[in-house]
């Protein structure tokens, strides 16, 4: 048989391409796009001007971005020699769920640095409470609703799409496959959409983590949070749709391939979370000259 | 519309955040109808203990300068601009004084009134 005819080759082929950009956009992309934008700060916003941003010395960040790019680097190094021992023994395993795991296993490592780039973050907004002592604090006299935080159009999506699921499910279900998950699937997607609301609800009602940070950055923030997340909860609907598609369809071989897109396109929605156009860094300035910022606005009451 | 209080300040944080919403309505920045974050937002916001958010909010209310619409939330009061200028510290005073006037025009000494006053106070 031709080699190009034969489905699980195909589908081998298609998992490879699918890999080898997760690879590329995940390990290598991404943390390139991150560590431009971390050296634009410390170049644009130093810590001679804005001492605030730096409640460390700048070496101790400066490292920090190096780790950060050397961990991705050497992820990604691990992607391609996972690629190409793919292409000499793919033949030889069961393809869909060795190719499923070696999906997931590899996004989850892909995950490391971008986890402990945050934790890190975490960190260091902790320090810079710490090291607060302004003993004026501000707030908007404004609610903060649900709709100020994500648009009715977003949100009606995601519960139509949730609701879609269970109608998709309880339709599937009678056909009595044996595979089937039936309502579980239901239950994975209600538990990961519950911890997604949790997510956004801490973010916008919680403790402000940022002691500097302007109300309206805040809120920009958490609007980009919701978003990305409405999207994931989107995305993992439709994900879980595919997948029990392809297994009744007998196309399962697809379903690594499928996967690895998947986490790609989890991986694209989260970049918008490292913006910081139209942060205002003057919070970060002296607090001698914190309250006027170089537009001339008055950050505070 | 923002609002700042300082921590560090002698006057009561609770009395700070009454008069930051007062000095909002004044200025217009919040008209009668218009909605005030919960108290659990603000509290989260200025980094305060949510009693102290929920005591500024109930003598609020007490002035008629916000009410609280059940689920819906908390308003500024239809009433509030003109309930705003009214100084209920100053009121009180005047009426122990003119009081005072009146006992002490009967004959009443100073520590009798004062006396009196405590027992009327514990009661």
């Amino acid at each position: 048989m031709n080699g190009v005819e034969d489905p699980i080759m195909n589908a081998q082929i298609i998992f490879s391409i699918a890999f080898f950009l997760q690879v590329v956009v995940i390990s290598i992309v991404m943390p390139r796009k991150i560590s431009a934008t971390m050296s634009h700060v410390m170049q644009a916003y130093p810590p001679t001007t804005h001492p605030r941003l730096y409640p460390r010395k700048l070496a101790y960040y400066e490292s920090k971005q190096m780790t950060f790019r050397w961990l991705s680097a050497s992820i990604a190094l691990i992607g391609f020699a996972v690629l190409i021992g793919m292409q000499f023994y793919q033949s030889t395993w069961d393809f869909d769920d060795f190719g499923d795991a070696i999906a997931f296993t590899f996004f989850m490592l892909q995950a490391v640095p971008f986890f402990w780039l945050d934790l890190s973050l975490k960190n260091e907004l902790k320090i810079m409470r710490a090291l607060n002592t302004s003993s004026t604090r501000t707030a908007d006299l404004n609610p903060r609703g649900l709709f100020d935080i994500i648009s009715p159009a977003l949100l009606g999506a995601v519960v139509l799409t949730y609701l879609g699921l269970w109608a998709f499910v309880a339709w599937f279900d009678q056909f009595g496959y044996e595979w089937f998950g039936g309502y579980a699937n239901v239950a994975i997607a209600t538990g990961i959409n519950l911890f997604f609301i949790a997510i956004v609800f801490w973010r916008a009602r919680g403790r402000k983590e940022n002691p500097h940070e302007r109300h309206e950055d805040r809120i920009r923030r958490v609007r980009r949070t919701a978003k990305m997340l409405a999207m994931m909860s989107i995305a993992l609907t439709v994900y879980l749709v595919i997948t029990v598609s392809l297994t009744a369809s007998e196309l399962r071989d697809l379903q690594p391939a499928v996967k690895s897109i998947y986490f790609l396109l989890i991986a694209a929605l989260t970049v918008n979370e490292y913006r910081i156009d139209s942060t205002d860094f003057d919070v970060y300035r002296d607090a001698n000259t914190s309250n006027v910022s170089t537009s001339g606005v008055v950050t505070s009451y | 519309m923002q609002i700042a209080i300082d921590v560090d300040s002698s006057e009561p944080l609770f009395s700070q955040l009454i008069a930051q919403v007062k000095r909002a309505v004044e200025k217009g920045h919040k008209q009668p109808g218009d909605a005030l974050p919960s108290i659990r937002q603000l509290a989260n916001d200025l980094e305060l203990n949510s009693n102290t958010v929920a005591k500024a909010y109930r003598l609020l209310e007490r002035d008629s300068i916000i009410e609280t619409r059940g689920y819906r939330g908390t308003f500024i009061h239809p009433d509030a601009p003109s309930n705003c200028t009214v100084d209920l510290n100053l009121l009180i005073e005047e009426k122990i004084a003119a009081a005072i006037a009146d006992l002490k025009e009967v004959g009443a000494t100073d520590s009798e009134i004062r006396v009196a006053f405590g027992k009327v106070m514990q009661q």
